[in-house]
């Protein structure tokens, strides 16, 4: 780690937004430049911005700098409805560690690369081997999630978070394999629909009943700057090509770079689900509506209600398509016929950063003598609103994990 | 029965037109009005429909309601008025699935009543949707209570169903003339031969009631658009709407608490605003960001129970029939449709009397 005396150097980033006396930063323990960490994330949207609020609180004495060429309002998690009902990830049923983690340690703890023949491009055999998510890990991180946000939605800063309660249905048009899924007892006051409330739905023979939380991208997103910079983080618009653009600069990179992992991360095992949503004024709907595919749902928010979808694997398209927008409309007027009042419609694009798993793992990039470690926090699919805090939370953990090592004086890999 | 063709139809009133004078333009009124037209203008030689009245939309009682559809928690006096509000439960469900729903000013809501103490369940519970008990998880939102509903209603925003009523009879060739009603002779001796009384909490001044009374109320709306679910407290001890309730209508928040028997001040009161601010802020702290939009009183008309009743007045040589239909307190827009259906038999009861009728009306 490279040393200097002087607290005021600027990437240093705590004092910098120290409200108060000039004398602040003589009192900044952030700041002792011996053990101050300096940490890059990379991306600026839902994953960036909430593992930029983690960090310092786990983390001691570090410094904190969000790197990303789209903020709010132009991220993808700004075009989500920020629903949390679970996606189901492929994960798998049993609650033991698979087997991916065990060559996962095998492979850090000897420091052993695997590459493939013929390339001198290393590969993962945890991307390859190890795809899915493990159902206890979804309820565990959507309960955090869930947990964190009513208690703000609860709170005073419901408002300026763009956190609130919203009750609804999820509708099927042929029984589920699963009447309850694994999330019933997280959201609040599950349980079936009656046959009256069924009648509102010819089309379908199944409903849960259950009420959730919303999070608002575009509100919820400024705030969290607002929460990374009053503890000292910074912004910096720009685009990184290369995770070693970062080295020396920063000692830990926090990847939440998304679909933008193909390229930093090597990583092709993330693509696209393109979703097109509608964004209409209809302030008259207090509930939402979702169809057990997916595909169709109605989302009221603070200021628009979120019509959709789609789900478009491998579509890098992010231009809105006019014919897919009328079949979006036509089939949420099915499900909720005043819609056909709606107006003021604006068409919006996503895509989604989908992977078969979450991926959420340490890595010490190495390059002749150089390392740089590396916290890979992307991959969410449909699920990042529903997932992100408590995906945030065991980001911070690995980040720490990183941070401890950088300060032992631990053996270095070889290779 | 005979079967009418087209173009012959009995008989009506004196000179063949039935000549019906609603008194007030609330929710009762209009409503009324518009049940009554639709049953019987087709069997009818013809039928004349006027709404007189001194406030129209937006200065009535019913543009100061919320518009939650829920009745009183205990039994009414009258069971009929069960049977009233399970009649307009049902009706505005039916219209939730036309477009023209947002037009009427009507959409679902759900949302939560909150309590002291346990208490039985209301008459109610199986005419709204889903209704159940509030989770433990559920209560720790709100610490001042410990029990509580969750049931999906509707809203049926006063200001705009107004409006909307008021296109509908307008399309029907029902006339409206705004003027101070002095007396039901006036009215008579004007050529009304039915006189439909929806006059609410002033019907005093046209015929003595002391069984009704103003209950006054203070409503603060706010712009919130994040609630989407309605919070309605209960204190028994204090007794209906003098407990903090926040009800999310199409575009505002309606927050309120205040019900004073006896009061006809018009002027928004102080003390009333900061008790429903504090009341409301304290059950959900998220309004405390909520910018306030506008401030009103109204007088909800309280009764015993809702007077909905023939009465024949004689002036002279001449008979009007009078309907009265008034006195419904905080939940004239939960039973309106029940009511105006039933003001609409007595009319039919009318009818037959004087022979107008070869056929039954058909039944809504």
């Amino acid at each position: 780690m490279e040393q200097n005396g002087e607290v005021t150097k600027r990437s240093r980033g705590c004092c910098l937004n120290w409200p108060g006396s000039p004398q602040a930063y003589a009192f900044c323990f952030h700041c002792s430049p011996m053990d101050t960490v300096r940490i890059a994330v990379v991306g600026a949207g839902l994953m960036g911005l909430s593992t930029a609020v983690c960090i310092p609180t786990l983390v001691p004495r570090c410094s904190v700098t969000v790197i990303a060429d789209k903020f709010t309002p132009d991220t993808t998690s700004d075009v989500a409805a920020g629903i949390l009902i679970p996606h189901a990830y492929p994960g798998s049923p049993s609650f033991a560690p698979g087997p991916c983690e065990a060559i996962r340690g095998l492979a850090d703890s000897h420091g052993i690369i695997f590459k493939e023949a013929g390339s001198s491009r290393p590969l993962r055999p945890e991307l390859t081997l190890c795809p899915d998510t493990p159902v206890h890990k979804q309820k565990q991180w959507f309960r955090e999630t869930f947990d964190h946000l009513f208690s703000i939605a609860n709170s005073a800063e419901a408002g300026d978070a763009g956190v609130y309660l919203v009750s609804g249905w999820q509708i099927f048009r042929s029984m589920p394999t699963e009447e309850v899924p694994f999330w019933a007892d997280v959201v609040l006051g599950f349980r079936k629909m009656t046959e009256a409330e069924l009648k509102k739905f010819p089309q379908h023979v199944f409903g849960q009943a259950f009420t959730t939380l919303k999070c608002e991208g575009p509100v919820y997103l400024p705030w969290l700057e607002k929460r990374v910079k009053r503890s000292g983080g910074l912004m910096v618009p720009q685009r990184i090509e290369d995770l070693w653009e970062l080295h020396p600069s920063f000692d830990i990179v926090v990847n939440c770079s998304g679909l933008g992992s193909r390229q930093l991360a090597g990583d092709s095992t993330i693509f696209p689900v393109r979703g097109q949503v509608l964004k209409v004024q209809a302030p008259w709907l207090k509930h939402f509506i979702r169809d057990g595919s997916g595909l169709t749902y109605i989302y009221p928010g603070t200021s628009n209600v979120t019509l959709g979808g789609t789900r478009q694997k491998g579509d890098w398209n992010l231009s809105p398509d006019a014919e897919i927008s009328r079949d979006i409309f036509s089939r949420c007027c099915a499900l909720e016929p005043s819609l056909h009042r709606a107006c003021d419609i604006r068409e919006k694009v996503g895509l989604r950063p989908s992977r078969p798993g979450i991926r959420l793992q340490k890595e010490l990039l190495a390059q002749d003598s150089r390392r740089l470690p590396v916290v890979h926090h992307y991959g969410h699919g449909s699920g990042g609103f529903s997932m992100h805090w408590g995906t945030a939370l065991e980001a911070a953990r690995l980040v720490n994990e990183c941070a401890q090592a950088l300060g032992s004086p631990a053996p270095k890999s070889k290779l | 029965m005979k079967h009418l063709d087209q173009g012959q139809r009995p008989v009506g009133g004196r000179g063949g037109t039935m000549r019906v004078v609603v008194i007030g333009a609330g929710v009762i009124g209009l409503s009324t009005a518009l049940c009554i037209h639709d049953r019987y203008q087709p069997v009818l030689q013809s039928l004349d429909v006027r709404v007189y009245a001194d406030r129209f939309t937006p200065l009535t009682n019913t543009d100061v309601a919320a518009g939650l559809w829920q009745p009183y928690l205990s039994n009414p006096s009258n069971p009929q008025e069960t049977h009233w509000n399970q009649q307009t439960f049902d009706y505005l469900l039916s219209h939730l699935h036309s477009p023209n729903a947002a037009d009427m000013g009507l959409a679902l809501i759900s949302g939560y009543n909150l309590f002291h103490e346990a208490v039985p369940d209301p008459s109610w519970k199986d005419i709204v949707l889903g209704f159940r008990k509030l989770t433990p998880r559920e209560l720790d939102m709100f610490p001042d209570y410990s029990y509580g509903w969750f049931n999906t209603s509707l809203i049926l925003e006063g200001k705009r169903y107004l409006q909307w009523l008021t296109e509908r009879l307008t399309e029907r060739g029902v006339k409206f003339s705004q003027r101070k009603v002095e007396s039901l002779e006036e009215v008579a001796r004007g050529g009304a031969d039915v006189i439909i009384n929806c006059t609410g909490v002033r019907a005093g001044e046209l015929q003595p009631d002391p069984m009704l009374q103003p209950g006054r109320g203070q409503i603060i709306k706010v712009d919130a658009p994040w609630m989407k679910h309605f919070i309605v407290t209960h204190d028994p001890e204090r007794g209906i709407y003098r407990s903090p309730y926040i009800i999310p209508g199409i575009r505002e928040v309606t927050l309120g608490g205040i019900f004073q028997l006896g009061n006809w001040s018009e002027v928004n009161n102080i003390q009333d605003h900061k008790s429903i601010w504090e009341g409301c802020c304290r059950l959900e702290p998220t309004l405390k960001k909520a910018e306030i939009v506008s401030e009103c009183t109204g007088f909800r008309p309280v009764r015993p129970q809702v007077r909905l009743e023939r009465e024949r007045l004689r002036f002279g040589p001449s008979n009007t029939e009078l309907i009265h239909n008034y006195g419904h307190g905080g939940y004239g827009l939960t039973i309106h449709w029940g009511c105006a259906l039933e003001a609409a038999k007595l009319f039919g009861e009318v009818l037959e009397e004087r022979k107008l009728l070869r056929m039954p009306p058909s039944h809504l």
